[in-house]
């Protein structure tokens, strides 16, 4: 009886008996694993307690049911889709979130001077930067800023592709803009071949309507 | 036999720290939003936190919610992760305060499931049965321990935690650790003695 309590008070008997269950699962290293077996080899009550831990261990793996996570994934995706809607969001909000945490003392005193520089960039751009580009009516006396007439054509629908070409090619017009609400293209060709063009569009069957953009003497 | 021993830890070792690097790869794929990582990740914990919820709470009803709980933090957090510990043990310590915070809320019985990872097909030999008959009175007699010491028994004998990692799970001293295995050894060997003793 006195012996036994005597070898429970045992400081080595009892580091060794503490660290058996991680003797029994093999993650005891170094000092405490050579404290361990050196303890086992004179010890008969640790080596029974050795014993029954490696059955309990046994005993409580026991035997295991796979169970398929897809059913409980899916509800938990579904939590995330509901309550946050970033599920499978970009990454650039959560990488600039890591970087203002991460990011030197400095760095938002940097930010908030480049935001000052660009503030005054665009005021100085909006007060005394290039004037504005003029608005062109369709009557204004010059239509063409690069010395080139423009006319305004409604061809047939019934017109084919290559008829379109070909009606193109005979008058050296290439088409700028178009088709507008009422099907019109805006034909543009050098002035000293607009009269001629003009006649030759109006000559063709596969024409509906031509005209020059802007106020002209043949209109 | 020693020197196979050692070859066998080491391959072990090997085996874990390639493990152990997916798992990183993988948080720090879900830190930026990846959701394809986050089900591979969630995939790969799933049967281990299950099984570990299971054992700590005794409560089928709750094992599923805390585990999703678990893994909506893993997904809301995982830009904190910072590598001091293994992912598991991070994930694992995230599972066991949620677990105990349900715990706390609930007031509802254990369940006891005497058949709980049995197979009676499996049960003809008589060394199975005495196996099977142990199992029976070890998961009632877990029943009957306090949550964390039910915790420390599973991680140390089902999860292959070293004490030291328990401690960092469970947010304790080491010694904390060490006494709640001592007394969860000796009452359950007590229940079982007195048990078996019925049972024979």
């Amino acid at each position: 009886m006195s012996g036994q309590i005597l070898r429970f008070r045992d400081p080595v008997h009892q580091a060794a008996e503490e660290l058996l269950p991680w003797f029994v699962n093999g993650t005891l290293e170094g000092k405490e694993l050579a404290l361990v077996e050196r303890h086992l080899g004179e010890c008969v009550r640790c080596q029974h307690e050795l014993d029954l831990l490696r059955e309990l261990q046994v005993a409580y793996a026991g035997s295991e049911i796979a169970t398929d996570p897809t059913e409980s994934f899916n509800k938990l995706r579904h939590q995330i889709a509901k309550s946050r809607p970033q599920w499978g969001r970009s990454s650039l909000l959560r990488a600039s979130g890591r970087f203002w945490q991460h990011a030197p003392i400095w760095a938002p005193w940097a930010a908030v001077a480049e935001l000052a520089v660009i503030v005054v960039l665009g005021a100085l751009l909006v007060l005394g930067g290039e004037p504005a580009v003029p608005y062109r009516t369709l009557g204004a006396t010059d239509p063409s800023p690069h010395g080139l007439a423009q006319l305004v054509v409604v061809f047939d629908p019934r017109i084919t592709e290559a008829e379109l070409r070909q009606i193109l090619r005979a008058t050296g017009a290439r088409i700028v803009d178009g088709p507008t609400s009422a099907d019109g293209y805006v034909l543009e060709l050098p002035v000293d071949r607009q009269a001629s063009a003009l006649e030759a569009l109006r000559a063709q069957r596969a024409v509906v309507l031509a005209e020059r953009l802007g106020p002209g003497k043949n209109r | 036999m020693a020197g196979k021993q050692t070859t066998e830890l080491e391959a072990k070792e090997e085996g874990r720290s390639a493990a152990q690097q997916d798992e990183i790869a993988l948080v720090g794929r879900v830190a930026s939003g990846d959701a394809q990582a986050f089900e591979a990740l969630y995939r790969c914990f799933y049967p281990r936190l299950r099984r570990f919820l299971e054992r700590m709470m005794r409560r089928p009803q709750l094992v599923e919610e805390i585990l999703n709980d678990t893994m909506l933090v893993v997904w809301r957090k995982a830009h904190t992760y910072n590598l001091r510990s293994k992912v598991s043990t991070w994930i694992f310590a995230i599972a066991f305060r949620r677990a105990l915070k349900a715990l706390s809320r609930v007031d509802d019985p254990v369940v006891f499931d005497a058949e709980e990872g049995t197979n009676p097909a499996n049960s003809g030999p008589e060394g199975e049965l005495m196996a099977h008959q142990l199992r029976r009175l070890l998961s009632h007699a877990m029943t009957s321990l306090p949550a964390e010491q039910r915790a420390v028994i599973e991680l140390t004998y089902y999860q292959g935690c070293a004490y030291r990692e328990i401690a960092e799970i469970m947010g304790c001293p080491i010694d904390t650790v060490k006494t709640r295995m001592f007394h969860a050894r000796r009452k359950l060997r007590a229940l079982l003695a007195s048990r078996m003793e019925d049972v024979l």
